[in-house]
């Protein structure tokens, strides 16, 4: 649940990244940090198993001030994919204030796509809270891949929900900023329209994605 | 003190300052207090509890009093007023809770004429300061308890770990010797029935001499009853075979209309006396690689249920078309999967299967009437041993039912050698 600290100025929201085993949720992390280097408040907490596999969670933290001297601190994480840590899926959804889903475009990943979304669905459920409600992005990662869905396919997919759909390759970095600003920027409206951010803090959304634009830059910011 | 004292929890629960408030943020706080408008201070600092300095400003002699002389320290320990170096000092304790955890020092030039309000200046900047070092300590008591909180849980979890890794330790144990005990009872089993089945047979043809018409009725029901339990066992023994993972497949690209004429085959007399049709409603389909033994026998199992439990000139009929090789999944957001197995199924207009039992009639020994005096004989092994076979090929095997419509039977078999599966 997003964190205001009046006294402080300070509103803090949790993102979370989800989907399937291997789809490249930590790879989205990873690359966000990559770009970001001059702007993290905090290094990227990854636990890497032997394997490569996320066990628990990834969670890279931002923060940076808007024009009113308002602090925005987001924290970014990811879930462990494999269906059998879905106790931890649901302990680092509690609360989330906006989620990614990473699906792999693969032909072949569209089981593993479609039951993590269940199972997301699912979790959501099980945490109180609504799918229609939470703020949803998806991302159709992978897209250098061989046998993947055609961009016309995943158009036409995308043309059945209402939620935005980005293509990437984050293993090179494709895609992943666009998805996140996606993220944010949705997130933001969805919670500037129940808490009113604009009038009591003076925060507007065009400030707000300007700022997210800004951590992208090589140098400067806040 | 001579002996270190003894170690509960932490050996000193006194927070250290820096964890009670950040140096900038005090400097940034004391600064305003040197600027003249509380007199003619020249110096403000804080020491903790041992006399080190945590944070020194102005330009008085505090700033030199890198090695404490010996008058100093005995100040800090108190809260005294003294003089030194042409200044006078003012000592005011600092606690966080009830503990000691540092002293305030002021100083001012002895010859100003703001000296005698000394006291008073040191009164009202050392209670500042404790009240920003009190609140500073509520939160870090508030972090303490915490931090104390996840460690007691940690350890908790920790322990509940290790008996939950000695639970499944001893369940496997414990699972691996069912499994022997069955093949071997199982195998001890048939070598007697071989001996019951050979000989009643013998006796039932009259090669032993001609038997009168009741005793070849015995004689014949003995060997039927023989041959059942000869089915029986033979099942129980797969059933072991298999979850010990002792089971070979022998795989090769074979026509499934092959295998479901076999089936058919095995099936007709049954059939003939239970009044119910056999149909095959499938052509042209690809060739799938398979253990054909294996899937007849699943075919088999599952034809002969569906006669068991169907109603008299009811129909069997079996089915096949290309699907995915997984089962329907509820949610399709993503698309459909590609249809690259085979998906088979068996279908009777018998009674049905309540949908609350519909997942657990795949396990072993589970009869959808339980009860002692149930119609239809069995073990409860043939499903199990279904799913089995069919999860050893890669496929899957699940059923729907309307109940007082009929049930149907699906499997799934690969096309191919079976794709890798990252998950």
């Amino acid at each position: 649940m997003v964190y205001i600290d009046i006294q402080h100025r300070e509103v803090t929201l949790k993102l979370v990244y989800y989907g399937p085993a291997l789809s490249g949720k930590t790879t989205n992390l990873q690359q966000l940090h990559a770009a970001m280097t001059a702007h993290t408040g905090g290094e990227l907490v990854t636990l890497d198993t032997r394997d490569d596999r996320t066990l628990f969670f990834d969670l890279l933290p931002l923060e940076f001030e808007t024009r009113g001297g308002f602090k925005i601190r987001l924290k970014l994480f990811t879930v462990p994919g494999q269906v059998i840590h879905n106790a931890t899926r649901k302990i680092v959804l509690q609360g989330a204030d906006g989620i990614a889903f990473i699906a792999d475009s693969r032909v072949a990943q569209t089981r593993s796509n479609n039951e993590s979304f269940a199972n997301l669905k699912q979790n959501l459920k099980d945490n109180g809270l609504d799918f229609n409600e939470i703020p949803l992005v998806i991302q159709f990662n992978k897209r250098d891949l061989p046998g993947i869905r055609s961009d016309a396919e995943v158009k036409k997919l995308a043309s059945r929900g209402k939620e935005p759909v980005f293509t990437a390759v984050a293993i090179e970095g494709k895609g992943v900023p666009e998805t996140f600003q996606g993220l944010a920027g949705l997130t933001w409206r969805r919670l500037d329209g129940k808490f009113n951010f604009a009038e009591r803090f003076g925060v507007t959304q065009a400030d707000f994605l300007e700022r997210i634009a800004e951590l992208f830059s090589p140098q400067g910011g806040t | 003190m001579s002996e270190p004292a003894p170690i509960m929890g932490a050996p000193d629960r006194r927070p250290p300052l820096e964890r009670l408030i950040r140096r900038d943020d005090l400097e940034r706080t004391l600064e305003p207090f040197l600027s003249g408008v509380f007199g003619a201070l020249d110096g403000a600092a804080l020491f903790d509890h041992h006399g080190v300095a945590f944070v020194r400003l102005g330009d008085g002699p505090i700033q030199r009093w890198d090695q404490l002389p010996p008058e100093a320290l005995a100040a800090l320990r108190g809260d005294q007023q003294f003089g030194l170096d042409e200044h006078q000092f003012a000592v005011r304790p600092c606690f966080a809770g009830a503990d000691r955890v540092g002293s305030f020092v002021l100083s001012i030039a002895a010859d100003s004429p703001d000296c005698a309000r000394l006291p008073a200046i040191a009164d009202a900047i050392g209670g500042a300061v404790a009240t920003v070092l009190q609140a500073g300590f509520a939160t870090w008591v508030t972090s303490e308890m915490h931090l104390a909180a996840s460690e007691s849980n940690f350890r908790a979890l920790q322990s509940r770990n290790a008996e939950l890794e000695r639970a499944i330790a001893h369940l496997r144990e414990v699972d691996q010797l069912k499994s022997n005990f069955l093949a071997t009872v199982s195998h001890e089993l048939r070598t007697p029935l071989t001996s019951i089945i050979g000989f009643s047979e013998m006796l039932a043809k009259g090669i032993a001499g001609p038997l009168n018409e009741e005793q070849t009725e015995y004689a014949t029901m003995i060997l039927e009853r023989g041959e059942d339990l000869l089915r029986l066992i033979t099942q129980i023994l797969e059933m072991s075979k298999m979850e010990m993972g002792t089971m070979r497949l022998n795989l090769a690209p074979i026509d499934l209309g092959d295998i479901v004429a076999r089936a058919f085959s095995a099936a007709t007399i049954p059939a003939e006396r239970a009044q119910v049709h056999l149909l095959r409603e499938f052509d042209d389909i690809p060739q799938v690689v398979v253990d054909a033994d294996k899937i007849q026998q699943v075919l088999i199992n599952l034809i002969s249920n569906a006669i068991k439990f169907n109603r008299p000139n009811g129909t069997v009929t079996v089915r096949a078309e290309l699907a995915p090789i997984r089962r329907p999944f509820e949610e399709d957001f993503f698309g459909e999967e590609v249809a690259d197995a085979l998906r088979v199924s068996v279908s009777d207009t018998g009674i049905g299967i309540p949908e609350d039992q519909l997942s657990r009639i795949f396990d072993a020994f589970y009869q959808v009437d339980a009860t002692s005096t149930r119609q239809h004989g069995g073990a409860g092994l043939g499903l199990s041993i279904v799913r089995k076979l069919i999860e050893a090929h890669g496929g899957e095997a699940w059923a729907e039912s309307i109940v007082g419509a009929g049930t149907t039977f699906h499997f799934t078999l690969p096309l191919s050698a079976p794709l890798d599966d990252p998950q």
